[in-house]
């Protein structure tokens, strides 16, 4: 990847859906920039666009107008068969709901994604190490506990070295004690190896693992904040409400 | 593809049982398409080295291109065969069936004309073996005599010598050993051939070792080909003379040629020759005749079965592979989702699918090889003689089970391949939902449904074909039409016994009828999918039932056909003698008419049996010549008819009158005809003055060929075009009958005793002719009395078309048996995917005996929908079926009403119920068996 080249781009995007008769605007010209190795949530309330923004980021799902470029490609420039090759490679997915393949093992649902090259079995090995989860990977998704497989999920987003991880509410499923040791290896991910991560999240607890907020309202992007490395659930949700004043204010 | 291969594994392993089943199901389609068509392999196998071997020593056999033993090879031919330097030897042949009566014989039977119904070929118990006594009841063909002059036998002698051929008075015989075994005799033995006062005592002096086939199709087949192996037994030609009466004819002539004449060539010089003759000959070499047999009617009939079982069984697996691979999609569209939104291709997913059907049929279609040949092999080693054409897998055999196979799973597969790729990446996406109850049931599709199903009644009723345009056509569109149709509406079916016969059935079984409330309803199409495969074999069954039945009825003897016909063979009795039947013990004097019968040629063909030859399309018919007024009239009269036009009176009045007579109602049909229009016949003994009779009424006659033909008023030929009546004085004028040769008869009393009757009739016969009379038949055709009641007609027509339902239905009933397999599949994934419910309900005090026997009437509601459809499905298409023959088949033209036999399928839906308890007894066995906590926990799952 060429090193001016952000992993995630996202320009002026649209997109609207029907429901029954109703036109529901989703997104009303989402603009994001992700660097390199950023660690960026994207917070809001429920129906402000999120989750279909993340959906349009990794090209599950086609945009009315703007561009979602990643690593300079534009995903709408793409046939289905090519998106999806690229997804495979370059963007890496963690559901709320793990989503792991039940009739595969551990290791089996890790390597999923990956295109049979040299080096895999050990950069799978290094994974699945690094993830704690060496000793579980003859294992199926029914014997992992939650934490277990929402481990398998991020490592089987990762397998392929995608230029970004896209997460949402990667801790949705989890208990509060499960969910930080997700987030905080997500975030060691991100300092050790410039993963570039965009994670969802409505939870300050979860987002305060991230370099920076972005807040949607609306279908629209609000001016957003960095985090402190304090990483205090408080001060996300003290950033969170002012940035929604803010807007507030402006209208 | 390694990932779409692993991941398709994985789904494969995941569900071991539904892989067993489904693949179990496909096997034994699979098997029994073998088994169908292995008899053709092995029949098309025996007869490549019967052609190899039947010629003998010869190594060409020339014969007239009309194969037929009344046909004659020139001396020409034989005279230029002798003159041509490559031949060694040119021995010419005359081939003749001659009765042979043995005590061996006399009891045997076989199926070799042409049956109602149909040729039976290899069948399940009862068919039994050739000759056994268990046939169709018509005597076995007479063997084939070849008189030589040759010096040398045609085959090796195995034992004794060969006979002299110049002999004309030595009364020796040789004969083949398969003729030997049938007829069971032996060297040294006599055997009494022919009949009458041609009849001889010839001993045999030599046992041959020439190729014998076996089975109905073998041996029919055989009999078209003109070979030295055609022969049964060997006798001299000056004593064939003698004995026969008449001078020989070259039947075809045996050429051997001089070594190292190459064949082909002289072939090739002889065919300029070949068709100058008067009577044009062909050679036939050993492959020719390999062809021929190949070719023959009688293979087409076992080629066609093992085509009629590969499309049940193609129709058995899709139902099944689909059944298994559409639930597999369902329940795993959040999994498609997930590999599309991380992994997979479209094209990928479609593999997928791909992979794991073809996987499923490929382990159905190798289990069902090996399966078929161990079943051959067992039965070979057991029961060979139900294996009339011998066992082995052949060329057929593999190609149309592979047809079945893999033909029913690239069906199959593509409604769930379509479904998969069709699967979003975002659907992944969602929260985890169940798979709410399916939308099937609307005023539409069943308006649709029941359009489709009006199709076929509308293009064979409403819009009849004209014979042989488009039938074939007409037919697919129409039963194709049919099926779907009962598809479309039948969640409405499902709908309607979940609605109307779960509650009872819930009553019936102690359950609370809450419990099996909308259960069919909550996965409409996959009770539908179940259904459906079990109505495939029991809608076909019922289907062949109600078709024969029905068709049976235009040919089992009515109501009307007086109760015996008492026969004085072979010359009949004076008219004033006669009178004294109706005083014999047993016959009710009022209703005993003497009769006189013949069969005449229509002076024009009115049937127009020229264009095309039927039951009811010949150009002759049966007249019966009775007196009108005893049989017609008076309180009651003997002859008891629903009359379509004319009436009782009117036609007495105009019988009497003389030349008048009354048709069966399809005549009218058949030719157009009305009452008083002339029908024309020529008396068989003076073409030249035709009689003719004026129609005074018509009415039906159901029965009358098998009456007819059980009673020998068919004396001219064995087709007749219908059966009519006029007064006895005419037809006895025209006809030159001066002796009463029949007498209609009804008995006094329910209680008669037709061998009374007949014991008395022969005494009467013996007093009139002053010499022996037999009962039954006579001995070398002398006089004898016979009575066939009409009820003995009825239960041989019934018993022969209950044989050949029995053994065409066993196919479909099979198909039932194997798609039961598909339902347990179905029954165990509806128990799966309600583990956790299941778990609910024991956990809240539902006892196990009551969610046992939830599946129990799961299992039984789902056989009502199958046998609803079934009953419904068969009906129609069996109507249509027989109206359809009525243009199409030779046994068309009696437009016999709908019969619905009952018997027959009550028996079929009984043993869809006994299947659908064993079926379901597994899964609710295993629930039953299962504690709730881990029910509870098995249900939970990750998706």
């Amino acid at each position: 990847m060429k090193s001016d080249v952000l992993p995630l781009e996202i320009q002026s995007v649209v997109k609207h859906f029907h429901a029954g008769t109703t036109l529901i605007h989703a997104l009303n010209g989402v603009n994001l920039r992700v660097a390199a190795g950023e660690f960026v949530a994207i917070m809001g309330a429920s129906g402000s666009g999120k989750s279909t923004l993340l959906h349009a980021m990794a090209g599950l799902t086609d945009v009315d107008s703007g561009r979602v470029r990643v690593e300079g490609q534009d995903l709408a420039e793409l046939s289905d068969a090519r998106l999806t090759r690229f997804r495979r490679r370059r963007i890496g997915l963690v559901f709320q709901a793990f989503n792991l393949i039940p009739s595969l093992t551990a290791e089996d649902n890790v390597r999923l994604p990956a295109d049979a090259t040299a080096g895999l079995d050990a950069r799978i090995d290094e994974l699945l190490d690094r993830l704690e989860l060496k000793a579980r990977r003859g294992h199926k998704p029914d014997a992992l506990s939650g934490g277990e497989q929402q481990r398998v999920a991020i490592a089987r987003a990762l397998v392929a070295d995608p230029a970004i991880l896209l997460a949402d509410e990667p801790t949705g499923s989890l208990d509060s004690v499960s969910g930080q040791n997700i987030c905080r290896l997500l975030r060691d991910l991100c300092s050790e190896q410039r993963r570039t991560i965009v994670m969802v999240t409505h939870e300050p607890a979860v987002a305060m693992w991230a370099d920076r907020v972005v807040v949607l309202k609306d279908g629209r992007d609000l001016p957003g904040f960095a985090i402190g490395s304090a990483r205090e659930p408080q001060a996300v949700s003290s950033g969170y409400q002012q940035t929604l004043q803010a807007a507030a204010g402006q209208r | 593809m390694s990932r779409v291969f692993k991941l398709a594994l994985a789904f494969l392993r995941e569900h071991p049982a539904r892989v067993v089943l489904t693949s179990l199901a496909t096997a034994a389609a699979t098997c029994m398409v073998v088994w169908m068509a292995s008899g053709y392999d092995a029949l098309i196998r025996t007869f490549d080295e019967y052609a190899n071997k039947t010629l003998g020593r010869f190594v060409l056999s020339v014969g007239p291109i009309a194969s037929s033993t009344d046909v004659a090879v020139e001396p020409e031919v034989l005279a230029q065969l002798r003159a041509d330097p490559a031949v060694a030897a040119a021995e010419p042949m005359w081939a003749q069936r001659v009765p042979v009566r043995s005590e061996q014989v006399d009891g045997m039977t076989m199926a070799t004309e042409r049956a109602p119904y149909g040729e039976p070929g290899r069948g399940g118990p009862g068919m039994g073996r050739m000759g056994g006594g268990r046939g169709s009841g018509r005597p076995m063909r007479d063997p084939m005599w070849i008189a030589t002059v040759s010096v040398e036998p045609p085959f090796e002698l195995m034992r004794g010598r060969w006979i002299d051929p110049a002999s004309r008075e030595a009364m020796e015989v040789v004969a083949t050993a398969a003729a030997a075994e049938r007829y069971g005799v032996d060297l040294g033995d006599e055997i009494p051939a022919g009949r009458g006062k041609s009849a001889a005592m010839l001993r045999v002096v030599g046992i041959l070792d020439a190729p014998a086939l076996t089975g109905s199709a073998g041996i029919a087949a055989a009999g078209q080909i003109l070979a030295p192996g055609a022969g049964d037994f060997f006798w001299a030609t000056p004593l064939a003379e003698r004995i026969l009466g008449r001078s020989a004819i070259i039947s075809f002539v045996g050429v051997a040629l001089v070594p190292g004449t190459d064949l082909t060539a002289f072939r090739f010089g002889w065919a300029p020759r070949l068709g100058r003759f008067a009577e044009p000959v062909q050679f036939q070499e050993a492959h020719d005749i390999e062809e021929a047999l190949d070719e023959s009617a009688s293979t087409n009939n076992v080629r066609l079965q093992s085509y009629a079982a590969t499309g049940v069984a193609l129709l058995v697996a899709l139902l099944v592979i689909f059944s298994t691979v559409n639930m597999g999609v369902t329940e795993r569209a959040r999994q498609l989702a997930i590999l599309r939104a991380v992994a997979l291709t479209r094209a990928q997913v479609g593999g997928l699918i791909a992979v794991e059907s073809l996987s499923l049929a490929a382990l159905g279609f190798v289990g069902g090889l090996a399966a078929g040949q161990g079943l051959l092999a067992l039965v070979a080693r057991r029961s060979a003689a139900i294996l009339h054409h011998g066992a082995g897998i052949g060329g057929q055999a593999l190609r149309l089970a592979a047809v079945a196979a893999f033909g029913g799973v690239l069906c199959a597969m593509v409604a769930p391949l379509y479904r998969a790729v069709r699967v979003k990446p975002l659907d992944a996406m969602g929260p985890r939902s169940d798979e709410g109850p399916g939308k099937g049931l609307t005023w539409r599709t069943m308006a649709l449904g029941a359009g489709l199903i009006a199709v076929n009644p509308l293009l064979t009723f409403a819009f009849p074909p004209a014979f042989g345009s488009g039938i074939a056509g007409r037919a697919v569109i129409g039963f194709v039409a049919t099926a779907a149709g009962f598809v479309l509406v039948a969640p409405a079916v499902v709908a309607f016994v979940d609605r109307w016969v779960g509650p009872g059935l819930a009553r019936l079984l102690w359950l609370d009828p809450r419990l099996l409330a909308s259960q069919i309803t909550a996965h409409v199409w996959r009770t539908v999918g179940a259904a459906i495969s079990l109505a495939v074999g029991l809608g076909l069954y019922v289907a062949v039932q109600v078709w024969g039945y029905t068709m049976l009825d235009g040919f089992v003897p009515g109501p009307w056909a007086p109760d015996a016909v008492l026969s004085f063979l072979p010359d009949g009795l004076a008219p004033e003698r006669v009178a004294a039947v109706a005083n014999l013990p047993g016959v009710d004097p009022a209703r005993c008419v003497p009769i006189v019968v013949e069969q005449p040629r229509l002076l024009e063909d009115l049937t127009h049996s020229a264009e095309r030859a039927s039951v009811t399309r010949q150009d002759n018919v049966v007249i019966v010549g009775l007196d009108p007024a005893r049989a017609l009239g008076g309180a009651r009269p003997l002859l008891e008819w629903e009359w379509v036009a004319g009436s009782p009176e009117t036609a007495v009045a105009a019988m009497q009158k003389g030349h008048a007579c009354v048709v069966p109602d399809h005549f009218l049909r058949e030719t157009g005809l009305k009452v008083g229009d002339s029908v024309a016949l020529v008396p068989p003994d003076d073409p030249e003055h035709p009689a003719t009779y004026v129609i005074a009424g018509a009415v039906k006659l159901p029965g009358w060929h098998w009456l007819t033909k059980r009673t020998g008023f068919r004396t001219r030929t064995h087709r007749a075009a219908a059966l009519v009546f006029a007064d006895y004085a005419s037809v006895a004028a025209d006809f030159d009958l001066s002796t009463v040769r029949h007498v209609w008869l009804s008995y006094s009393s329910p209680d008669a005793d037709p061998e009374r009757i007949a014991a008395g009739a022969q005494a009467l016969y013996r007093d009139a002719l002053g010499r022996d009379v037999a009962l039954g038949r006579g001995p070398d055709d002398g006089p004898a009395v016979q009575i066939m009641p009409a009820e003995t007609i009825r239960e041989m027509t019934r018993a022969s078309a209950r044989r050949w339902l029995w053994v065409i239905g066993q196919i479909p009933l099979v198909a039932l048996g194997i798609s039961c397999i598909g339902v347990l599949n179905v029954l165990l994934a509806s128990v799966r995917a309600r583990r956790w419910e299941f778990g609910v309900l024991r956990a809240i005090g539902f006892t196990r005996g009551a969610l046992v026997r939830a599946v129990l009437a799961e299992g039984l509601l789902i056989g009502v929908v199958a046998g609803l459809l079934s009953l419904a499905f068969g009906v129609v298409a069996g109507w249509c079926g027989c109206g359809m023959a009525q243009y199409a088949s030779f046994f068309g033209g009696m437009n016999p009403a709908l019969v619905v036999p009952v018997g027959p399928l009550l028996r079929g839906m009984l043993a869809l119920a006994v299947l659908m308890v064993f079926t379901a007894i597994g899964p609710a066995a295993t629930l039953g068996r299962t504690k709730p906590l881990s029910l509870l926990q098995q249900g939970r799952g990750t998706f």
